[in-house]
């Protein structure tokens, strides 16, 4: 590593700390008092700043860790057993060095699912760690909201239906209630996005003049051997294999947004290497990318993170959507 | 666990026996006087056994237990990452454990590469532990075979040239090297045998009656998503996704060898589920089929060979060819 962090001895003493106290549920917030950190574990020695933009007042890192490696969605292919490798790989002691790790090198947001285990989170934040916390929810089967209630108390700082939802409601012709979710999540402080596979969750949004802090959508190329065949149109890969059916609409559309893009699936889960993604996704107008990340990866993809993004925003830039965060 | 084996006692005692001794070279032949094993530590409880059978004078389970999940040669198509992960969750430790669950599973033979890091397997056989062993090789660099000679210093039971280098041999003309091998390794009181990818390896071996005692021939079907594709006609996928071009050429020609054959590559990499590949193996004339194997799904994969041998050595089996081993 180029640079020694002390992350062994931190993650060594925070998860001690940690192992003695209950799940946490203090948030990370600015619009909420915030519980202090526990003491007794120090945050993250040394950090190297990444570039960071602002989503309404709060201030993230343009790169952000995403969750789906930590809960074992692979999305990887006809492979099946890579969902259980990774789950088997990733300990709960790795997940908490993983975060630790991501911090230390600047990442200031992860993003996973409300119901997904999230303990590693809490204790993090017990421990001292400032991670912010963005979180997917979907609708109750019955119609309610309580998971957005659930990331409220659990203390994110942002939440967003996820794609899934998003579409699923869109196809059920009952788009009202991804304003509603926008509404309610705003209502309660916490910054209110939408996330979407599928572009037209994002035209439908725009139709309606949604109050959004964020759009989450998808952006990858086409450029991979497992991308979709010319007779697969749908927004969704049918075989866990592509998440941006039409790159270049997402592109000349979120040209016209002037909300923060934050991209996610920039590697197709795995098929596009970073350092073909993180360009091509600044470059396309994203104003942060979500990315998951083993522990072994953050160093090198935090790296390439801050070089792109100093050549993106640099003079002679290909970018040409404004940086709207 | 529907038996109770002893593995992590096992395991713990003989890694602690293991850890105070240099590396082992003793053999698991039986044309070599058998070094007795280590005391102190007990070989794997007895486990049900699986069907077996013969090469030359040589009992072996009917399902092996393959090297590339431990070498962390994963095939995982455009997912470069999972390599890495494989390596990174395979720890020393878990090697052994998982040569140790597969010993206690009935699983009695390990295939490897003689240059890859075996000492795993030195340290089972030290420990107790009977796995055999079959050495792939290939030629050396200047055309000699001190990779044969390896192989038999450190103990294989079993050795054949692989099939990438006998195929290089082919296209180069040089199959009189294939030949070669299979004089030297039988000359050394080993079992010879022959890996490949393309039929025309095994082809070959017939037209020039080469005294093989096994062949390793590819099969899987193209039943899965990214099989290659129309225009793909290689023996070898282009993307590291199919390694048998045409399995109903494979099983009609296997149909007229009388060698004991052992079949590999079954799952196209963990495309193909084993309930599906282990049940088109056997019954479409594979004496044997070696299998990579996870830890954890060394005992569903052991059962299911169990019960997929016996329906297929059954009256009313779909298999035509006769078993030669």
């Amino acid at each position: 590593m180029a640079r020694q962090i002390s992350r062994r001895g931190f993650v060594k003493s925070s998860l001690i700390a940690s192992a003695a106290a209950p799940l946490g549920l203090s948030g990370q917030t600015d619009s909420t008092a915030q519980t202090p950190a526990p003491t007794g574990a120090p945050a993250a020695a040394v950090r190297e700043p990444l570039p960071t933009g602002k989503i309404r007042d709060q201030e993230f890192s343009r790169l952000i860790m995403g969750g789906n490696l930590i809960g074992g969605y692979s999305h990887s292919r006809d492979l099946a057993y890579v969902s259980t490798l990774m789950r088997r790989y990733n300990s709960d002691a790795k997940i908490r060095e993983t975060i630790e790790l991501a911090e230390a090198h600047g990442i200031t947001a992860i993003n996973t699912h409300v119901i997904q285990e999230n303990s590693f989170l809490f204790n993090h934040w017990k421990c001292g760690g400032k991670m912010k916390w963005f979180a997917q929810i979907a609708p109750d089967p019955a119609g309610g909201y309580s998971q957005i209630q659930r990331a409220v108390d659990e203390g994110a700082t942002g939440i967003h239906i996820n794609g899934d939802a998003a579409e699923s409601l869109l196809s059920q012709g009952k788009f009202e209630r991804v304003g509603e979710t926008v509404q309610l999540i705003k209502a309660s402080k916490r910054l209110a996005g939408v996330g979407a596979h599928d572009l037209r969750i994002i035209i439908e949004c725009e139709k309606a003049k949604l109050d959004v802090d964020f759009y989450q959508k998808t952006l990858h190329s086409l450029d991979y051997y497992t991308a979709p065949r010319p007779d697969e149109k749908d927004p969704k890969g049918a075989y866990d294999n592509s998440w941006c059916n039409n790159p270049q609409a997402v592109i000349d559309f979120m040209a016209t947004i002037k909300k923060p893009w934050i991209a996610f699936k920039i590697l197709a889960a795995g098929a596009i290497q970073p350092r073909a993604a993180f360009p091509y996704a600044f470059n396309s107008g994203a104003d942060f990318i979500l990315v998951g990340m083993f522990d072994r990866q953050i160093e090198e993809d935090a790296k390439l993170a801050r070089r792109v993004f100093t050549v993106v925003s640099g003079p002679g830039s290909k970018r040409t959507r404004p940086w709207f965060a | 666990m529907a038996q109770k084996i002893s593995r992590r006692g096992f395991v713990k005692s003989s890694l602690i026996a293991t850890a105070a001794v240099p590396l082992g070279l003793r053999g698991q032949t039986s044309s070599t006087p058998a070094t007795p094993a280590a005391s102190g530590a007990r070989a794997a409880s007895a486990g049900e056994p699986m069907p077996m059978g013969k090469i030359g004078d040589q009992e072996f389970s009917r399902l092996f237990l393959g090297g590339n999940l431990i070498g962390g040669w994963s095939h995982s198509r455009d997912l470069d990452y999972v390599s890495a992960l494989m390596r990174h969750y395979n720890t020393d430790a878990k090697i052994r454990e998982t040569l140790e669950v597969a010993e206690a599973h009935g699983i009695t033979a390990i295939n490897t590469w003689v240059m890859q890091e075996n000492s795993h397997l030195f340290n089972h056989w030290k420990a107790g532990g009977k796995m055999k062993w079959f050495a792939q090789v290939r030629l050396d660099a200047g055309g000699g075979y001190s990779q044969i000679q390896k192989a038999i210093d450190e103990g294989a039971a079993g050795i054949h040239l692989t099939g990438d280098a006998a195929e290089s041999l082919l296209k180069e003309g040089n199959f009189d090297k294939v030949g070669e091998t299979v004089q030297l390794i039988k000359s050394r009181k080993r079992l010879a045998g022959v890996g490949a990818h393309d039929l025309r390896v095994i082809v070959e071996c017939e037209k020039v009656k080469m005294d093989v005692d096994f062949y390793q021939k590819t099969f899987h079907s193209h039943d899965y998503f990214t099989a290659p594709r129309p225009e793909d006609k290689d023996p070898l996928g282009a993307h590291d996704n199919s390694w048998c071009s045409d399995p109903q050429a494979v099983i009609d020609f296997m149909a007229t060898v009388k060698k004991p054959w052992i079949a590999f590559k079954i799952l196209a990499a963990g495309a193909v589920p084993p309930r599906a590949a282990f049940p088109y193996a056997f019954n479409n004339g594979a004496d044997f089929i070696l299998v990579g194997m996870f830890d954890w799904q060394i005992e569903e994969d052991a059962k299911l060979a169990r019960r997929v041998v016996s329906v297929v050595a059954s009256r009313g089996s779909k298999r035509t060819r006769p078993w030669f081993a």
